[in-house]
C-alpha cells in the first residue's frame, strides 16, 4: 500500500522510516507516517502495538534510533521548546500533579502558552464543571482527564495530542473529548492526531486512520480508501470443509461447514479464481466495518503486506 | 485447608528468597570463616576480638534482611496505603489463618537463622541467656508485624513506633543484665520470658482484630497532617496574578514541591532539639559554645540529607525519569536546572535566616557567654583590622557550603539512572568509611611519628595536602570547561562572574584568616581550596543529564 | 433539526446524513427556505469530522436539495429542481433495481412490492398533513 505522502511542507508530522527497539522486543519497525495539516488522524492499534511508543517519539521523549521524526519541520529532540510551545498533549493516564488547584493548573499552563485564551479557558472550564479551588487529587477520573484536556485545549495548539484520551472514561467525558477535537480541526489550520482503541470514535472523526500492528503500519488511508481496499467475501462450498481453507491473500478466514467469511486485503480480483478453484462460489462481497478489518489485521500472526 | 496455607507460604518464600538466601549466606559464610579460623586464632587475643565484630555486624545485617523478607504488606491504591496484603482479603481463608501465617513464619524463620548464628558461628564464645535472646527475637517479630499491620493507616506514627521498638528491643535485651546491679524480681529471666510471651499474645490478638476490621471496610488511613497542611496552605494568602515568563511559573513550581522542606526541617530541629536544649543548659558557658558550633553545622547536615531528595526531577517521589507532566511543557533543560537552582538558593537564604534569627534571640537573652566572650576577645586580638570580614565571610562560607550540598549532585540524580545516583551515594558513604578506617588502623603508626618527627610529618602532610588540591583545581577546571561548553553562552557568563564573584571572597577569607605565626606555605593551600568550594563544573553537566533524561 | 447518525451498519456517515435530510426535505419536516446549520455546528452536534458534513452538504448540493448562498449558510431548495423528467425516472429506476433485487433475493412477490409502495405512500401523505 502506498502511504500518502504529502510534501513535508504540508505535513505536520513527518515520520520517516523509525525503528525503535526496547531490549529485545521491537516496539516500531520501519515506521513511516505523514500527518496533513488540518486534518484529524487517528491512529489505532491493539495493546502493545506501539501507539504510545510513536506518540512519545513525536512529542520527543523518546530520541529516534533510526529513522527521523519531524513536527513542523523540526527535530522535537534538538528543538524541545518550540514543538511543544505548539503541541497540546492529553495522555492516557492523568499525570497531572495531585497538589496543584485547578486555578493554579490553568495559571501555570498558561505562562508557557503565549497563545493563551483566557475567556476561552474560562468558558472551559465553566462548561467541564470544574471548581477552581478543587484540588486535582480529589478529582475524579474523569475530571482530570477535563483538567488535562482543558490544559491541552486553551492555547489553541496547532497539534492536538491525544493517546488514547477516552480509556476508562465515561460516554459523557468522551463526548466532550470528541467535542474538543472537531472544534479544534474546524478551526483553520489546526490539526488533530488520535490513538484511540474505541473504532466507532475514530470512524466517526477521522479524515486519515492508520493502524499500527506489532510495530509496523499495516494500514493508512482515508476510511473510504480502506473500505475501497478491504472487502468480506461470503464464499460458498459445494463441499463442507473440516478446516478453514488457505486462501493466499486472504486476512482472515472464519465459519463453518459450506459457508466461509473471508476478508481481503486489495485480492478482489483475484479471488474469484481462487474461490474456483477451490471449488466454491461467492455469494455475497460485503463492506466490511473498521471493527471487523482491525481484528482481521490483529488476528495476524505477522503483519500483512499490502 | 493446608494446601491453601502452603500456598501462601510458598508465595512468601518466593518474594523474600533472595534477602533469605543472603541472610543465610552470612550464616554460612561465617560458619566457614570460623570452621578455618578457629584454630589459628584460638590462641592469641587479637583474632577472636576481630571476627567478632565482624560476625556481630553480619548477624545483625542477616536479621535485618529476615525483617525485610517479612514486611508482608502491599501498597492498596483504594486505601492508599502500605499495609496487609488487601487483594488476600478476597481468598476463602478465615482473618486469622491469614495473620498468624506471616507472623508463625517469621518467628520460625528468625529462630533457625539465631539457631544457627548461635551453633555455627559463635562456638568458642559462650552466649549467655540463648533462650531469653531467642524470646526476645520473635517476640520482637510479632511486635513488628503487629505494628505495621495496624499502624497502616498512621505512616508517621507507625514509623515512629517502628523505630522505638527497635531501639526498645536492645534495652529490652539487656534487661535480665540489671538483675546482677539492681536486684529485683522483675528482671529474672523467667519472669521476664513469661511478660513477653503475653505481651507476642497481645499483639496477635490486636493484629488478628485490626486486619479483620479493614477486610470488612475499615481502618480508613488518616491524613492528619496532610489535611493540616491543606489547611495551612489555603489559608495563606494565594497567589492571585498570573506568571510573567515560563520561567517564573517553573520557579514557582518548583518552590512549592521543594522548597520549603529544608527551612521547615531545620525550624523542627531549632524547636524539638536545640531550643530545649539551649534552655536546660543555660546556665553552662561551655555548652553555650559546643552548641553554636552545631547550631551552625546542622544546616550543612541537613542539607546532605535533603540534597540527597533535592537532586532528584521529582523530591517526594522515588521515581528518577521526569515526569511526563514537566517533560512536555516547553521549556528547556537549562530553564529547568536554573529554576531548581534558585529554589535552592532561596530555601538555603530562609534556613541561614532562621538560624540567625535564632541565634540573635538566643545568645543575649538566655545565653551564658562568658566562655564566647572570651574566644571572641582572643580572636579579635589575632586579626585586629579583618575580624569583622572574617566573620561575614565565614559565615558567606557556611550558607555556600549548604547550598552546595544541596545542588551539587543535580548532575547524577537529573540522568534518570538510578544505579548512577545509588553508586555516587555509595561512594561518599564508602569514602569516609576508608577514610576512617585508614586513620584507624594507621593511628599507631601516626601516635609514633608524632611523637618522633612531628616536623617531618608535618612537612609531608602539607606537601601531599598541597599536591591534592593542586590536582583538584586543576581537574575541576578542565571538567568545567568541557562540561559548560554545551550551556548557552549568556547564561554560561552568568554562573562564571557569580562563581568568581564567590571564589574572590574565599580566596580574601584564606588570606585574612591564616594564623598568626603562619609559614608562607599554609596561604596558597588556602587559596588552592578556595577555588573548590564553589561548585562549578558538575553544575554545568546537570542540564545535559536532564536532556538525556527527558529525550531518551 | 434532529439527525442521527450510527457506524453500525456500514454505511457511510456522509450518505447518511444526505439520506436523512432527504427525508426530512420530503417528509415536510423541512420547508423551503429553512436553514441548515452551519457545517460546524452539525459537525459538533453530531460528533463526526466537519470534512464529512461538508462532503453531505456539497452531495445535497448537487442533487439540487439545498442552495448555498454565498456567506450566509445553506438553505433547503425549492421542491422545484431542474431536472427533466428522464433524469428523474433514470435516478428513480437505480433505486427501483436495487428494491426489486433485494425482493428476488427474499423471495417476495411483486404485487406484494406494489401493495408496501401504496401503504408507504399513505404514510408519508399523512405525515405531510399533519
Amino acid at each position: 500500500m502506498k502511504f500518502p505522502s504529502p510534501s513535508s511542507a504540508e505535513a505536520v508530522v513527518a515520520v520517516t522510516s523509525l525503528s525503535r527497539r526496547f531490549g529485545p522486543k521491537t516496539a516500531l519497525d520501519d515506521v513511516s507516517l505523514y500527518v496533513p495539516r488540518g486534518g484529524v488522524f487517528g491512529l489505532v492499534g491493539e495493546n502493545g502495538a506501539g501507539k504510545t511508543t510513536l506518540i512519545k517519539h513525536i512529542l520527543g521523549l523518546l530520541k529516534a534510533e533510526a529513522g527521523t521524526v519531524r513536527v513542523f519541520g523540526l527535530d522535537p529532540v534538538v528543538d524541545p521548546v518550540t514543538v511543544l510551545g505548539n503541541i497540546g498533549y492529553l495522555s492516557e493516564q492523568p499525570d497531572l500533579p495531585g497538589w496543584m488547584r485547578v486555578d493554579e493548573l490553568m495559571r501555570y499552563t498558561k505562562a508557557f502558552y503565549p497563545n493563551w485564551d483566557v475567556a476561552y479557558a474560562e468558558a472551559l472550564r465553566a462548561q467541564f464543571g470544574l471548581d477552581p479551588a478543587q484540588r486535582l487529587s480529589t478529582l475524579s477520573k474523569g475530571q482530570k482527564a477535563k483538567a488535562g484536556l482543558l490544559a491541552a485545549q486553551a492555547h489553541r495548539p496547532r497539534l492536538l495530542l491525544l493517546d488514547e484520551p477516552s480509556s476508562g472514561l465515561d460516554p459523557m467525558v468522551r463526548r466532550e473529548i470528541l467535542e474538543a477535537v472537531i472544534r479544534t480541526v474546524a478551526d483553520e489550520g489546526r490539526t488533530v492526531f488520535f490513538s484511540s482503541h474505541l473504532l466507532e470514535e475514530i470512524e466517526r472523526v477521522s479524515d486519515q486512520i492508520a493502524m499500527v500492528h506489532r510495530g509496523r503500519i499495516v494500514f493508512c488511508g482515508s476510511l473510504d480508501e480502506i473500505k475501497a481496499q478491504h472487502r468480506r467475501f461470503i464464499l460458498n462450498f459445494e463441499t463442507a470443509q473440516v478446516k478453514p481453507p488457505v486462501i493466499a491473500g486472504a486476512l482472515s478466514v472464519s465459519g463453518m461447514g459450506k459457508e466461509w467469511a473471508i476478508m481481503c486485503n486489495g485480492a478482489r480480483d483475484v479471488l474469484p479464481k481462487i474461490a474456483a478453484d477451490l471449488g466454491a462460489r461467492i455469494v455475497a462481497e460485503q463492506v466490511p466495518s473498521l471493527n471487523e478489518v482491525f481484528v482481521a489485521h490483529a488476528g495476524t500472526a505477522a503483519p500483512a503486506q499490502a | 485447608m493446608s494446601s491453601r496455607l502452603a500456598t501462601l507460604a510458598w508465595e512468601i518464600w518466593c518474594r523474600g528468597s533472595r534477602s533469605a538466601r543472603l541472610a543465610f549466606g552470612c550464616v554460612a559464610g561465617c560458619a566457614l570463616i570460623n570452621l578455618i579460623a578457629q584454630n589459628r586464632f584460638s590462641a592469641s587475643d587479637f583474632g577472636p576480638g576481630l571476627f567478632n565484630s565482624l560476625f556481630g555486624l553480619l548477624m545483625a545485617c542477616s536479621l535485618f534482611l529476615m525483617m525485610g523478607v517479612f514486611n508482608y504488606t502491599e501498597f492498596s491504591s483504594t486505601r492508599e496505603w502500605n499495609g496487609f496484603p488487601y487483594r488476600l482479603f478476597t481468598l476463602p481463608l478465615r482473618t486469622w489463618q491469614l495473620v498468624a501465617l506471616p507472623m508463625f513464619l517469621g518467628v520460625v524463620s528468625v529462630e533457625l537463622l539465631y539457631l544457627a548464628w548461635i551453633k555455627l558461628v559463635w562456638t568458642h564464645d559462650s552466649i549467655v541467656r540463648p533462650e531469653w535472646f531467642a524470646v526476645v527475637l520473635g517476640a520482637y517479630m510479632i511486635f513488628y508485624q503487629a505494628a505495621l499491620w495496624s499502624l497502616a493507616g498512621f505512616r508517621i506514627v507507625r514509623l515512629l513506633v517502628l523505630s522505638l521498638g527497635g531501639v526498645s528491643s536492645i534495652a529490652v535485651a539487656c534487661l535480665p543484665m540489671f538483675d546482677e546491679v539492681v536486684p529485683s524480681p522483675w528482671f529474672s529471666e523467667t519472669r521476664l520470658i513469661a511478660i513477653l510471651l503475653f505481651l507476642a499474645f497481645i499483639a496477635f490478638i490486636v493484629a488478628w482484630r485490626t486486619v479483620a476490621r479493614q477486610r470488612c471496610g475499615g481502618g480508613l488511613r488518616r491524613h492528619w497532617i496532610k489535611i493540616l497542611l491543606e489547611r495551612i496552605t489555603d489559608a495563606l494568602p494565594r497567589r492571585a496574578k498570573d506568571f510573567s515568563s515560563p520561567a517564573a511559573a517553573q520557579f514557582w513550581f518548583e518552590w512549592r514541591r521543594a522548597g520549603l522542606l529544608l527551612p521547615a526541617c531545620t525550624s523542627l530541629v531549632l524547636a524539638v532539639i536545640f531550643g530545649p536544649f539551649s534552655w536546660f543548659c543555660r546556665n553552662d558557658p561551655q555548652a553555650t559554645v559546643d552548641l553554636l558550633l552545631r547550631i551552625l553545622l546542622m544546616p550543612l547536615v541537613l542539607a546532605f540529607c535533603v540534597g540527597k531528595a533535592f537532586v532528584k526531577p521529582e523530591l517526594w517521589s522515588t521515581d528518577f525519569a521526569l515526569p511526563p507532566f514537566l517533560a512536555v511543557r516547553p521549556l528547556s533543560a537549562g530553564e529547568f536546572v536554573i529554576s531548581k537552582l534558585k529554589v535552592a538558593t532561596l530555601s538555603v537564604a530562609a534556613t541561614w535566616l532562621l538560624i540567625v534569627v535564632f541565634i540573635a534571640l538566643w545568645l543575649p537573652l538566655w545565653a551564658d557567654d562568658t566562655n564566647l566572650n572570651g574566644l571572641m576577645v582572643k580572636f579579635r586580638m589575632l586579626y585586629p583590622q579583618s575580624w569583622q570580614t572574617i566573620i561575614i565571610l565565614y559565615f558567606a562560607g557556611f550558607v555556600v557550603l549548604t547550598w552546595r550540598c544541596l545542588v551539587s549532585g543535580l548532575w547524577i540524580g537529573l540522568c534518570g539512572n538510578r544505579s548512577y545516583y545509588v553508586a555516587a551515594s555509595l561512594l561518599q558513604v564508602i569514602t569516609v568509611a576508608l577514610l576512617l578506617l585508614a586513620a584507624g588502623i594507621l593511628s599507631d603508626t601516626i601516635d609514633v611519628e608524632i611523637r618522633d618527627n612531628p616536623v617531618r610529618l608535618i612537612s609531608i602532610a602539607l606537601s601531599v595536602t598541597g599536591w591534592l588540591l593542586t590536582i583538584a583545581v586543576i581537574v575541576k577546571l578542565w571538567f568545567a570547561v568541557f562540561s559548560w561548553s554545551k550551556i548557552t553562552p549568556r547564561c554560561a557568563w552568568q554562573y562564571i562572574f557569580i562563581w568568581l564573584f564567590a571564589t574572590l571572597g574565599f580566596v580574601v577569607l584564606g588570606i585574612l584568616s591564616r594564623p598568626w605565626a603562619d609559614t608562607h606555605r599554609l596561604e596558597h593551600l588556602y587559596v588552592l581550596a578556595a577555588f573548590l568550594i564553589f561548585p562549578f563544573a558538575r553544575l554545568g553537566l546537570a542540564p545535559l543529564s536532564l536532556a538525556k533524561n527527558r529525550h531518551q | 433539526m434532529q439527525i442521527h447518525i450510527t457506524s453500525a451498519d456500514g454505511v457511510p456517515i456522509y450518505i447518511q446524513i444526505v439520506n436523512q435530510v432527504k427525508h426530512l426535505a420530503a417528509s415536510g419536516r423541512l420547508t423551503p427556505g429553512d436553514e441548515l446549520p452551519p457545517i460546524r455546528v452539525l459537525a459538533e452536534q453530531l460528533l463526526v469530522n466537519p470534512n464529512t458534513v461538508a462532503r453531505a452538504y456539497l452531495e445535497l448540493e448537487r442533487a439540487g436539495v439545498v442552495t448555498k448562498r454565498h456567506g450566509s449558510g445553506t438553505y433547503v431548495a425549492e421542491v422545484r429542481t431542474s431536472l427533466s423528467k428522464p433524469d428523474k425516472i433514470k435516478i428513480l429506476a437505480n433505486r427501483t433495481d436495487a428494491l426489486l433485487t433485494e425482493a428476488k433475493h427474499l423471495d417476495v412477490d411483486l404485487s406484494e412490492i406494489i401493495k408496501l409502495l401504496r401503504e408507504r405512500d399513505e404514510l408519508m401523505e399523512k405525515e405531510i398533513r399533519k
